[in-house]
């Protein structure tokens, strides 16, 4: 009944990696849209739009991921809507990346000086001159290590998706783990993949600071 | 404190699917129609399902899905499932059949219905010589690592109400926590501590006393009458021929009791 830990299990581990790496992947880029726009309407001079950003914020960062999971996979079908764990899944994560890029990028773009905007205004650049020449520059760079802190935040939240069934590294590890007896083998194996997801991350952000050409 | 909060989650949701009104559950009639049946099975509870070396899912649990969709005649659609999902699963129409070595209790029975037993194992607690126990309430000091939400975790809550109960995730972390030394005593059913002396020569896992022969039920949509009846007709039938005590040998390793039907 129970088997032994194979060299086929490694690479069934890697195949459910990618799902991971996919899951967060689509988040990243769902949800860094999405924020962008939450980031503006956070921003912009138009109190109603304000209020609805912050609304927006506080409910998503307020409720556990888990719960907004549940929420997608198992509360959408009683209105009819059939998802699957990979819908919701990839959903769920998209919505909860972009509130907290979406703080993240307003905070960047704040953080520039306003004495910036005036600056550039007193060289005689309009609007968008400044804001992409002067303010976003800055603002990137700024935002660059608290964004990828979070992107690694978001690449191991990927493993509560295993809750809703599917089959990430963390829900392959348990499947795995079930089988031979083995868990501290198995998710010894799973962390060590997750680590690799994470430091390749964070030395592409170091890489990426070292490429912005604002000045510091 | 997340498994706390899930069961929160799933608690609420599942109170909004029966107020919402549900999808209509796929009676017989509308499954043979459709072709196919969507059956739910473990992958995390050997040996009931687990994934062979193949990572192809194997098991009693597995095997009995198959029959049953080649005795509908119907194309089987295997979904992995969890224990915490399983029942979700059957309340928002996400599976027809959920076949997951489940234990019926008038509480899941609100939720689900439950055909008549397919299987049994025995569930008993376990532990070196050196701790000189014969029953559940004889338990104090020592601390049991058990599965959670398993029929020997709802049978230990009841029987040793002093005891320690530590909870895990499935068997095999809650046997590892067992090897490990986190725990003194182990609830699990006899065929998993059989094996798990023969693959670890460290672990005594000598029976202390069993607990209960527990059967395992089928699990449905409720409102599917036509389909509740087949599937105590198969079961009953493939008692009687044979088929359910082969199955049983097969995985379990011993010969399947005369079960009273549900």
């Amino acid at each position: 009944m129970i088997r032994e830990l194979g060299p086929n299990d490694i690479v069934y581990l890697l195949e459910a990696a990618r799902w991971t790496i996919a899951l967060a992947l689509i988040a990243m880029v769902a949800g860094g849209v999405l924020g962008l726009v939450v980031a503006v309407l956070r921003i912009v001079a138009f109190a109603p739009a304000n209020w609805l950003a912050i609304g927006y914020i506080n409910l998503v960062q307020g409720t556990p991921l888990l719960g907004q999971l549940f929420i997608f996979f198992f509360g959408l079908p009683l209105f009819g809507i059939q998802v699957g764990a990979w819908e919701a899944a990839a959903l769920a994560l998209s919505i909860n990346a972009s509130a907290f890029l979406g703080e993240i990028w307003r905070g960047s773009l704040q953080s520039v000086s306003p004495r910036q905007w005036e600056a550039g205004a007193a060289l005689g650049l309009n609007y968008w001159q400044r804001l992409t020449s002067v303010i976003l520059p800055q603002a990137v760079r700024i935002s660059i290590a608290p964004t990828v802190g979070y992107l690694m935040q978001l690449v191991k939240d990927t493993s509560l998706t295993a809750l809703i069934g599917f089959i990430e590294l963390t829900r392959a590890s348990q499947i795995l783990s079930a089988a031979t007896f083995k868990p501290l083998q198995v998710y010894g194996l799973a962390a060590i993949a997750y680590f690799v997801i994470c430091f390749s991350l964070s030395r592409l952000s170091q890489h990426l600071e070292k490429r912005t050409h604002a000045a510091r | 404190m997340l498994k706390h909060l899930s069961r929160i989650v799933s608690a609420v949701l599942l109170a909004g699917a029966v107020t919402a009104g549900p999808a209509l559950a796929a009676d017989l009639q509308e499954i043979i129609a459709a072709g196919k049946v969507r059956i739910g099975v473990p992958v995390d509870v050997a040996p009931f399902g687990s994934n062979d070396a193949n990572n192809q899912p194997v098991g009693l649990d597995v095997d009995m899905a198959n029959n049953i969709a080649k005795a509908l005649g119907v194309e089987l659609e295997l979904q992995q499932i969890t224990g915490a999902n399983r029942i979700p699963y059957l309340a928002t129409d996400k599976l027809d059949i959920v076949i997951a070595a489940m234990g019926a209790t008038p509480e899941r029975a609100l939720q689900i219905a439950f055909t008549s037993p397919y299987a049994a194992l025995s569930v008993g607690v376990f532990g070196p010589d050196s701790i000189a126990i014969t029953s559940a309430d004889q338990i104090t000091s020592e601390t049991i690592a058990v599965a959670r939400g398993t029929t020997q975790d709802l049978l230990l809550t009841e029987l040793a109400p002093n005891a320690t109960i530590q909870r895990y995730d499935d068997d095999a972390t809650a046997a590892a926590a067992f090897i490990s030394g986190q725990a003194q005593l182990l609830a699990t059913a006899d065929i998993v501590a059989k094996d798990l002396m023969e693959k670890n020569p460290g672990a005594e896992l000598k029976p202390k006393f069993l607990m209960q022969f527990s059967p395992c039920y089928i699990g449905i949509q409720q409102g599917s009458p036509e389909l509740l009846r087949w599937l105590d007709t198969y079961i009953h039938v493939s008692q009687l021929d044979g088929t359910l005590s082969a199955l049983s040998e097969k995985w379990i390793g011993t010969k399947l009791p005369t079960l009273p039907a549900i």
